[in-house]
C-alpha cells in the first residue's frame, strides 16, 4: 500500500497527502451514513474517488435492503453534489469475504467501517466481523463508532498515543487528512506516570510530523487508568472525534492487562475512530 | 459542518428524518442502534462486590486463615477450646467488615438524580402523527413537540420557534432563560440559540425540535458519564489506616511465627506452640480500632451538623482537616445571594427610574414578601420605598439571556409607557433622549458616552449594573413592543453583599495555613471587588477566565496556580474541574464547593465536594461528601476545624488502643520464655479489645477543638497517624506500666496460693482462673488511668482538667460495668474463663495505675520543656 506523498511545501510546510480510493461501508443502520459522511469530506479534501459499498445476505429482509438503499441514495446525491467522483456498489454475500476483495479490485487505500450495534472490538474473542476485516483488509482500515449523529464534521480530534507509536507515518497521514478536511484542531494525549518526566519518544516524533502539516496541535497528558483518561479528557475538553490506533496486544496480554482501545471503542463519550494501517505497508 | 449551523431542511437531511418525522420502524431499528434513551451509570461496581472487599484484604485473609486453623486443630485435638477461639476470630472479622462497610459504603445516587432530570413521557411526531411515547424509546432523528413547562428528553436542534423559551440553568447554571430561533448559527454548542439539551425546562412559547443526540450522547449524558468515571481521591485517613493495619498486621504475623519457631527450639508441641502463634496475632491486631475510628467519625459527623456541615461520607470528616486549599464559589457562599441596590443614578429626579424598575418586573409580593429573580426583587423592593404607582400591564418582551433586557408595555396615570430594563450596553444604545430637570434632550455623542463612562464606572465598583429607560406611545401598538427611540431614566448598581461571617473565616483559614482560591462563573470585575471587601485580596488580583484558562497550556496554568490572589472568573463547571485535577495533582490537598450539575465531577474528584444545601441542584449534593446547611463559607472553616481536631483524636485513641497490646503479648513470651502458666487467655484478649477499651476509645474520639489547632499549618501529606512517636510511647512506655501492673498481679494471686514456679497448673484450676483474671483486672485499671493520658501526646491531664470531657467519665463508667460483669457474673466467668477477685488484688492494681499517670506526666513535662527551650 503506496500512500500518494506528502510532499513539502517551500517553507517547511507539508502538502496533505492524498487518498486515491475510499470506501465507505454502508448498512440499514443510520450511523453508517456518519461513517460515510467522514468519508465523503475526506475524499473531497484528498480529491479522492468514493466507492459505497453495501453487501447483503441472499435472505435479508425487504426493510433492510429498502434502508441501505435509502442510505445508499442519500450519500451518492451528497456526493455528487460535492463533486466527488463517486460509485456504489451494492453486492450479496457476506461482508467478511467480500469487502477484502472489493478493496484490492477497486486499488482502494482506506476504508471506512461502521461498527454494528452489537459487534465489540475488544471482546475477548475475537471472531465478530470486525475481528475479520482488520486480519484481511489490504488497506488502511478507519473502523467507527459512531454515538452522536449531530456531529458529523469534529472540530477538535483526540489522538490517544501510547508510550510506542505503531505505523507512524500511516497514522500522521490519516490524522492530517481528517483534520485538514474538517479544519480541525488535533489533541495528542497520552497518560504519564510523573508529571516532570518527558512525553515518549515517539509522541514527540508524532507531533513534529503532524506540525509539519501545519495543523493546529495541542497536547495534553493525565494520570491513571487510560481509557478513564481518555473519556474524560474527552469529555472534559470538548473533543467530538477520538482517533485511536488498533491495539497491538495478543490474547495474554489482553486477558491480563486489559485492551484500552477497545474499552474506548465500547462506550466512547463521542465518535471514535480506530485505525489500523494497511498491513503491507506495517 | 456543525448541527447548529444548518438550516432546517438540511438538519433533516442530514440525521435522516423529515416533517413528518420518522417511522415506527426506522425509530425501532434507531432504538436497537443508539439504545434507549437514558442515563446510565458505566460500569459501576456493585454493592456485593463491594461487600466482598472487606473480607478479602490482607488482614481479613489473615484472620480466615487464622479460624480456619483453629476449626482445624478443634477436629483434630478436640475439648481445647479452639472452636471457641475460632467462632471469636470469625467474629472479629465481621465485626470489622461490618464496620468498614458501613464506613465506605455510599450510594451512588447522583446519577440516579441526574436520571430524574429527564422526562418520562414526551411528544413526538412519528409517521406523520404526534404520539406521547416513553422519553426512554426516544431516537435521533424523532421530531419532538415542546411546550411550556416540558423537560427536555434529548439534544435536539430547533425546527420550529414559536418564542420557545429554555432555561439552561441544570447544565451551565446561568440562570437566565433564552428564547430559541430555528436559524442557522456559528456559536459554540451550548452558546447555541437553536439547540435544546436534555434535561433542561421550557419555560414558555412552543417549538418542534429534532433530536440529535440521545441517552449517554447527550450533553447531560456526559456529565453523568464523567461523574461516574471520576475516580474519587482516596481520603488521607483511609491511606493511614490502611497503612496501620499493614504495618500492624504484619508485625502481628511476623511475631506470631517468630515465637512458633522459638517455641519449636525450646521444646514445646505443635499444637501448644499453634494455640501460642495464634494468640500473638490476636493480641497484637488491634481488633476494635476499625470500629472505634468509624464510630468517632461519625461523632465528628455529628459535631459537624451541628456547625451546618452535613456530611455525607465519614472520611470527609477527617479529609476536610487535612485540606490546604480551597476552591470556592461566590454568589451565595462568600456573599448572602441577596442583591440589594446599592446606587442609584439619575440625570433627572429618581422617581422615573424607579418608576421603571418598579413596573418593568416580574417580581411579586406576596404573604412571604417579595419573590421571583433576585434581581428584579431587589430593584423592586427598592423601588417601592420610593414610589407608589398605579399601573396596568398591557404587553410585555421577557428578558432573555441574550437580549440581556426586558420591556413592558403599561398604562401609567392614563399615558401609555414602554418601560425597558436591561444591561447598560444594551439599553444605552436604544436610548435617544434623556430627561434633565423636567426637560427631555436629545443625546450627543458627549452625552452618551458620559452615560456609558458613568455605566462603566459603577461596573468597575464591582456593581451589576442595571439601566432604565422609557418611551410614551400615543397608541397601543399592533406587533412587537418599539424598543428604539427611548429616554434614558437612571442606573441602579446592585451588589450581592458579602457575609459578615466570611472575612474572620478568611483570616482563619490564612492563619491556618489554607489558600483560598476563587472559581465563579460571574465576571472578573465584580469577583475581584468582592474579593477586595471580604480580604481575600492582598495586592493586585491576578484573573484567569474560563476562555483563557481553556486554551492555556497545562504547564502555563500550572504556574498561574501558584499565584496570590488568584481569581477564576467566567469560568465554566468544566474549567473548574480542570483546574480542581491539576491542584491535586500539584499535590494539594482540595476541597471544592459547587451547586449546579456541572459541578459534580469537579465534587467527586476533590479530595473533599461540598455542596450548598440551600441553593444546590440534587445532583451536586449527590456527588458531594460534605452538604453545607447554609451554603455558608465560614462553616466550611468550623468544619476544617473540626476534621483536624479528629485527626488528632484518632491518634490519641490508637495511642491507648495500642498500649494494650503489649501487657497482652507479655503473658504469651512468659508463657513459651519462661514456661509459665499462661496467664492471660485469648478470650480475655478479645474482652479488652473489643469490650472495656472501646469506650474510653470513643471518648477520647470526642475531644473538642484546641485553640491552637488553627493556629497551625495544615498536616503535611508525608506526616503519618502511627508515627514512631506514637509507637514508641504507646508499646515501649504506657504499654510497659500497663504489663507490669497485669503480670504482678497474676503473679501476686499465683504465689498467694502457693504456686512456684515451673509448677503446672490445671487450666480449671480455680485460683489460676482467679490470676489470669488479676492480670486482666491490671490491664483494664492502668487503661482507666491512661484515657486520661492519652487525651493529649503533651498537654498536662492537670492543665486540660480531669473533668472537661464527660464522656471520658462515661466511658470509664462503661468500662468498669463490663469489668464487672466479666469478673463477677457467671455467664461473664464462662464465656471469658475468668473468677471472681478479692479486694487485696484491686487495691493492689491501684498504685500501678497512678504510676502510670505520674510516669507520663514528667514525659510530658520533658517535651513540654524541651519545645520551649530556645
Amino acid at each position: 500500500m503506496v500512500l500518494s506523498g506528502a510532499p513539502f511545501l517551500p517553507g517547511g510546510t507539508r502538502q496533505a497527502m492524498s487518498y486515491r480510493t475510499v470506501v465507505a461501508v454502508v448498512n440499514e443502520h443510520s450511523g453508517s451514513t456518519v461513517t460515510a459522511s467522514y468519508a465523503i469530506a475526506l475524499a473531497m479534501a484528498t480529491k479522492a474517488r468514493l466507492v459505497l459499498y453495501a453487501t447483503h445476505a441472499e435472505s435479508t429482509s425487504e426493510t433492510i435492503l429498502h434502508h441501505t438503499s435509502r442510505h445508499l441514495d442519500h450519500l451518492f446525491t451528497v456526493a455528487l453534489n460535492h463533486g466527488i467522483t463517486v460509485i456504489r456498489i451494492n453486492e450479496i454475500g457476506t461482508i467478511t469475504q467480500l469487502l477484502p476483495k472489493r478493496v484490492l479490485a477497486e486499488n482502494a487505500d482506506l476504508v471506512f467501517y461502521p461498527l454494528l450495534p452489537s459487534e465489540h472490538y475488544g471482546a475477548s474473542v475475537q471472531t465478530q466481523n470486525v475481528h475479520r476485516l482488520l486480519r484481511t483488509i489490504k488497506a488502511d482500515l478507519a473502523i467507527m463508532r459512531i454515538m452522536h449523529m449531530g456531529k458529523p464534521h469534529p472540530r477538535h480530534i483526540l489522538v490517544p498515543l501510547g508510550s510506542s507509536v505503531a505505523d507512524r507515518e500511516q497514522r500522521v497521514s490519516f490524522l492530517a487528512a481528517l483534520a485538514r478536511s474538517f479544519h480541525a484542531r488535533v489533541t495528542l494525549f497520552h497518560r504519564h506516570e510523573n508529571r516532570r518526566s518527558p512525553p515518549p519518544e515517539d509522541f514527540i516524533m508524532m507531533r513534529n510530523a503532524l506540525l509539519m502539516y501545519d495543523l493546529p496541535v495541542l497536547e495534553r497528558r493525565a494520570t491513571g487508568q487510560i481509557a478513564r483518561a481518555i473519556t474524560m479528557e474527552a469529555i472534559s475538553h470538548h473533543n467530538d472525534l477520538i482517533v485511536l490506533g488498533a491495539s497491538e496486544r495478543g490474547l495474554l496480554r489482553r486477558l491480563f492487562f486489559g485492551n484500552p482501545a477497545g474499552d474506548v471503542m465500547h462506550h466512547p463519550p463521542c465518535n471514535a475512530i480506530l485505525f489500523r494501517a494497511a498491513p503491507d505497508v506495517s | 459542518m456543525k448541527i447548529q449551523t444548518l438550516l432546517p431542511d438540511e438538519v433533516f437531511s442530514s440525521l435522516l428524518s423529515g416533517p413528518q418525522g420518522l417511522t415506527s420502524d426506522e425509530a425501532s431499528r434507531r432504538l436497537s442502534e443508539y439504545g434507549p434513551n437514558e442515563i446510565r451509570e458505566v460500569q459501576a461496581r456493585s454493592l456485593t462486590s463491594r461487600l466482598l472487599d472487606q473480607f478479602t484484604h490482607f488482614l481479613a485473609i489473615l484472620l480466615w486463615f487464622a479460624a480456619a486453623l483453629c476449626f482445624l486443630s478443634e477436629y483434630l485435638h478436640p475439648g481445647e477450646g479452639l472452636r471457641r477461639l475460632g467462632i471469636a476470630i470469625l467474629a472479629v472479622i465481621f465485626i470489622n467488615a461490618l464496620f468498614t462497610f458501613i464506613q465506605e459504603y455510599r450510594t451512588e445516587k447522583a446519577i440516579e438524580e441526574l436520571r430524574k432530570l429527564l422526562p418520562f413521557k414526551v411528544a413526538v411526531i412519528r409517521n406523520g402523527l404526534e404520539q406521547e411515547i416513553e422519553a426512554q424509546t426516544l431516537v435521533p432523528g424523532d421530531l419532538i413537540t415542546l411546550r411550556e413547562g416540558d423537560k427536555v428528553p434529548a439534544d435536539a436542534r430547533v425546527i420550529r420557534s414559536n418564542r420557545l423559551t429554555v432555561n439552561n440553568a441544570p447544565l451551565t447554571g446561568e440562570s437566565d432563560s433564552r428564547v430559541l430561533s430555528d436559524s442557522p448559527c456559528e456559536e459554540e454548542v451550548v452558546d447555541s440559540r437553536n439547540l435544546v439539551f436534555a434535561g433542561t425546562l421550557v419555560v414558555g412559547g412552543s417549538g418542534s425540535v429534532v433530536a440529535y443526540a440521545t441517552g449517554m450522547a447527550t450533553e447531560f449524558g456526559k456529565i453523568a458519564h464523567i461523574t461516574g468515571k471520576v475516580v474519587e481521591e482516596i481520603s488521607p485517613l483511609k491511606v493511614e489506616i490502611t497503612r496501620t493495619t499493614r504495618i500492624v498486621a504484619m508485625i502481628a504475623v511476623a511475631s506470631g511465627i517468630g515465637f512458633f519457631a522459638l517455641g519449636g527450639l525450646v521444646g514445646r508441641g505443635f499444637w501448644d506452640n499453634f494455640l501460642f502463634a495464634v494468640g500473638i496475632i490476636i493480641a497484637l491486631v488491634p481488633e476494635g480500632m476499625l470500629p472505634t475510628v468509624t464510630l468517632s467519625l461519625a461523632m465528628g459527623s455529628q459535631r459537624m451538623a451541628r456547625r451546618n456541615a452535613l456530611v455525607k461520607s465519614l472520611n470527609a470528616v477527617e479529609a476536610l482537616g487535612s485540606v490546604d486549599l480551597i476552591c470556592t464559589d461566590k454568589t451565595g457562599t462568600l456573599t448572602q445571594n441577596l442583591m440589594t441596590v446599592k446606587q442609584l443614578w439619575s440625570p433627572d429626579d429618581v422617581n422615573m427610574a424607579c418608576t421603571v424598575a418598579l413596573l418593568c418586573s416580574n417580581a411579586t409580593e406576596t404573604a412571604h414578601g417579595i419573590t421571583g429573580d433576585p434581581t428584579e426583587t431587589a430593584l423592586y423592593r427598592y423601588a417601592m420605598e420610593r414610589v407608589t404607582v398605579e399601573a396596568e400591564r398591557l404587553a410585555e418582551i421577557p428578558f432573555d439571556a441574550d437580549r440581556k433586557r426586558m420591556s413592558t408595555l403599561h398604562r401609567v396615570d392614563g399615558r401609555l409607557l414602554v418601560l425597558v430594563k436591561g444591561a447598560g450596553e444594551q439599553v444605552l444604545p436604544l436610548c435617544k433622549t434623556l430627561q434633565q430637570d423636567g426637560v427631555r434632550i436629545s443625546l450627543d455623542r458627549t452625552t452618551a458616552e458620559m452615560l456609558a463612562e458613568q455605566n462603566r464606572s459603577m461596573a468597575a465598583e464591582g456593581l451589576r449594573v442595571i439601566a432604565l429607560a422609557f418611551r410614551e406611545l400615543d397608541v397601543v401598538p399592533d406587533g412587537d413592543l418599539p424598543e428604539e427611540g427611548l429616554t434614558f431614566a437612571g442606573f441602579m448598581g446592585l451588589e450581592d453583599p458579602p457575609r459578615p461571617e466570611v472575612p474572620a473565616a478568611l483570616a482563619n483559614c490564612r492563619s491556618a495555613g489554607i489558600r483560598v482560591i476563587m472559581i465563579t462563573g460571574d465576571a472578573g470585575l465584580t469577583a475581584a471587588a468582592i474579593a477586595r471587601q471580604i480580604g481575600l485580596l492582598n495586592g493586585e488580583p491576578v484573573i484567569i477566565e474560563g476562555r483563557e484558562c481553556a486554551t492555556m497550556p497545562d504547564e502555563r496554568l500550572r504556574e498561574e496556580l501558584q499565584k496570590d490572589n488568584l481569581i477564576f472568573a467566567r469560568m465554566s463547571p468544566q474549567n473548574k474541574m480542570h483546574v480542581v485535577s491539576l491542584l491535586i495533582e500539584g499535590g494539594h490537598r482540595v476541597a471544592v464547593t459547587g451547586d449546579g450539575v456541572n459541578d459534580a465531577p469537579a465534587l467527586k474528584k476533590a479530595h473533599v465536594g461540598i455542596a450548598m444545601g440551600l441553593s444546590g441542584t440534587s445532583v451536586a449534593r449527590e456527588a458531594a461528601d460534605i452538604v453545607l446547611l447554609d451554603d455558608n463559607f465560614a462553616s466550611i472553616v468550623y468544619a476544617i476545624e473540626e476534621g483536624r481536631t479528629v485527626f488528632e483524636n484518632i491518634r490519641n485513641f490508637i495511642t491507648y488502643i495500642f498500649a494494650s497490646n503489649i501487657p497482652e503479648l507479655i503473658p504469651y513470651l512468659g508463657y513459651v520464655l519462661f514456661n509459665i502458666p499462661l496467664p492471660l487467655t485469648i478470650m480475655q484478649i478479645l474482652a479488652i479489645d473489643l469490650g472495656t477499651d472501646m469506650f474510653p476509645a470513643l471518648a477520647l474520639g470526642s475531644e473538642r477543638p484546641t485553640p491552637a489547632i488553627m493556629q497551625r499549618p495544615p498536616r503535611p501529606k508525608t506526616e503519618r497517624l502511627l508515627t514512631s512517636g506514637v509507637v514508641t510511647r504507646a508499646y515501649l512506655f504506657l504499654g510497659m506500666f500497663e504489663a507490669l501492673a497485669g503480670m504482678t498481679a497474676y503473679f501476686y494471686v499465683m504465689r498467694s496460693n502457693g504456686w512456684h514456679w515451673p509448677q503446672p497448673v490445671l487450666p480449671t484450676t480455680t485460683f489460676y482462673l482467679q490470676a489470669t483474671t488479676a492480670c486482666l483486672a491490671g490491664i483494664i485499671v492502668t487503661q482507666l488511668t491512661n484515657v486520661f493520658t492519652c487525651r493529649s501526646p503533651n498537654v498536662s491531664i492537670c492543665t486540660l482538667g480531669f473533668s472537661t470531657n464527660r464522656l471520658v467519665l462515661v466511658g470509664i463508667a462503661i468500662e468498669l460495668v463490663l469489668a464487672v460483669l466479666i469478673i463477677y457474673t457467671p455467664p461473664g466467668n464462662a464465656l471469658f474463663g475468668c473468677s471472681p477477685l478479692e479486694l487485696d488484688v484491686w487495691l493492689l492494681l491501684v498504685p500501678f495505675g497512678l504510676l502510670l499517670l505520674g510516669a507520663d506526666e514528667l514525659r510530658k513535662f520533658f517535651i513540654r520543656h524541651s519545645l520551649n527551650a530556645p
